[in-house]
């Protein structure tokens, strides 16, 4: 009587736990289980210690099927886990989260700094001491895609707990940017690594003269990973920059694309012969003139 | 009377096409995508304008290939001599075909390409240029470099090989053999 009694004591508290319930259906360990019930802990938010009933059920040589239910409980649990410590974690590490300093300077042709960016040996070597302090690490996966051609590079930001969450950021190489093919790859594989890095780790990267940055962000109310990530200073892309280069190029008078078409000079070539002489219309048609009465000459 | 129509890469005599240089060679295989083929060419396409462009006009442009390039001109001096031609279409009469070897100097032809795949068919091609520029009278001389950039300096591989002319009159034959048998089958 006693016995029935504990049981449906025991069944109403695990009402909804449909995975004990079979357990306790399964009946032969029920007194035993009810015995050690100290160890386990059932309310409303699934407070069990897996680590205990599995110790029973193989000290009571349970069949195996109901072993196999409790180790699956027992992962689920350790994994729900595993996430709260991730965030948790992701949490304390983005409020601890310095604004990356853009150190690196571009320079154009005319000696001018086009803009500044943080490479990834930056950013890494900023942060690293955070990683160990909060449990966190990650890992690169690259990889070529094809359609179209380029670069998608996968950070799997990983706990010491073993959750882990992927971020992928990809980049096509540009075909028409001024780079030989191996710079080009080499490009996109960089750029695709910093930012699905930056992206993993809700990473900020802040001009130089942060100064005003912190001032202006002291006052602002503090902002989400999502939203940091979205401010993430422009950088003009290959894209863009291809752009720019062929619409100036476009932008030449008639005569000096026919000049260049005369000569052979592709549009690289074409974007280099102008750069050199400062896209100044006069000069450049001049030295076109030149190159092809030399020519001319030569064939005479 | 010799023509080249830029856009069809097509060279003819008479109204006659001719086979190139490079139509001749046996075909390579790549193994590797159409869209990384294609990127190969458009480099190779940029590259040998960058060089004609440093010819045409001695300056590097401050271009990492080209002064690599100049820097490569510059140390062979001695070797290579002086410059005859670049970029110049090339007719054999006496043969029936045509090319355009990248740069020739008085000792040496060279061409310009990404690595070196086969010495044996780089030699066939340069063999094509050889005699091009021997019965043009351009030059006459038994160095055939291929030159390629490595990421940071030009390297050079000589190439020559004294069977490779027959061969390749052997190739010219066969390209018109095949033409013939060609027009045969689609006329019969």
């Amino acid at each position: 009587m006693k016995e029935k009694s504990e049981k449906r004591k025991y069944t109403k508290k695990t009402n909804n736990k449909s995975d004990l319930k079979k357990i306790i259906r399964s009946g032969e360990t029920l007194p035993e289980v009810i015995k050690e019930k100290k160890e386990i802990e059932l309310n409303g938010s699934l407070n069990v210690n897996p680590q205990a009933l599995i110790r029973i059920a193989l000290e009571k040589n349970v069949a195996i099927d109901v072993l196999e239910k409790l180790l699956s409980m027992r992962e689920r649990l350790q994994s729900e886990q595993a996430e709260i410590e991730f965030r948790e974690s992701m949490s304390g590490f983005q409020s601890a989260c310095p604004v990356i300093t853009k150190q690196k300077e571009v320079y154009g042709k005319d000696g001018k700094v086009r803009y500044r960016y943080a490479p990834l040996d930056d950013i890494v070597k900023q942060i690293r001491p955070l990683f160990e302090q909060y449990g966190l690490s990650y890992d690169i996966d690259t990889q070529i895609t094809t359609n179209p051609p380029g670069i998608s590079v996968t950070v799997q930001v990983c706990h010491k707990l073993g959750h882990s969450k992927k971020t992928t950021f990809q980049v096509p190489v540009d075909k028409d940017s001024y780079m030989s093919e191996p710079q080009k790859w080499a490009s996109a594989q960089t750029f695709a690594k910093r930012y699905a890095f930056c992206n993993g780790f809700g990473i900020l990267t802040g001009d130089d003269d942060d100064d005003t940055v912190i001032l202006v962000k002291a006052s602002e109310p503090p902002r989400s990973p999502q939203e940091r990530t979205a401010d993430i200073p422009d950088i003009p892309t290959e894209e863009e920059r291809r752009a720019n280069a062929l619409a100036k190029l476009q932008a030449l008078p008639e005569n000096i694309k026919e000049g260049f078409k005369i000569l052979g000079y592709t549009a690289q070539a074409a974007w280099m012969f102008s750069e050199k002489f400062a896209w100044g219309h006069g000069r450049i048609m001049k030295e076109i003139n030149i190159i092809i009465d030399m020519k001319a000459a030569k064939n005479v | 009377m010799f023509e080249y129509n830029d856009e069809r890469h097509e060279y003819k005599f008479d109204g006659v096409i001719l086979p190139s240089v490079t139509q001749v060679l046996p075909k390579v295989d790549f193994h590797c995508s159409a869209e990384v083929l294609e990127a190969a060419r458009v480099e190779g396409v940029d590259n040998h304008s960058k060089i004609k462009m440093y010819l045409d006009t001695g300056e590097n442009f401050d271009d990492a290939y080209i002064v690599a390039f100049q820097k490569f001109i510059f140390n062979n001096t001695d070797t290579l001599g002086r410059l005859k031609s670049y970029e110049q279409n090339l007719y054999s009469v006496k043969h029936k075909f045509a090319g355009c070897p990248d740069i020739v100097f008085e000792n040496a032809i060279i061409d310009v390409k990404r690595n070196i795949y086969d010495a044996r068919q780089h030699a066939l091609q340069l063999a094509g240029y050889s005699i091009l520029c021997s019965e043009n009278q351009i030059a006459k001389n038994k160095i055939w470099l291929i030159a390629y950039h490595d990421g940071i300096d030009f390297k050079f591989k000589n190439v020559y090989n004294e069977y490779a002319e027959t061969i390749f009159l052997e190739l010219v034959r066969k390209w018109y053999i095949d033409k013939n048998v060609e027009t045969y089958f689609n006329n019969f």
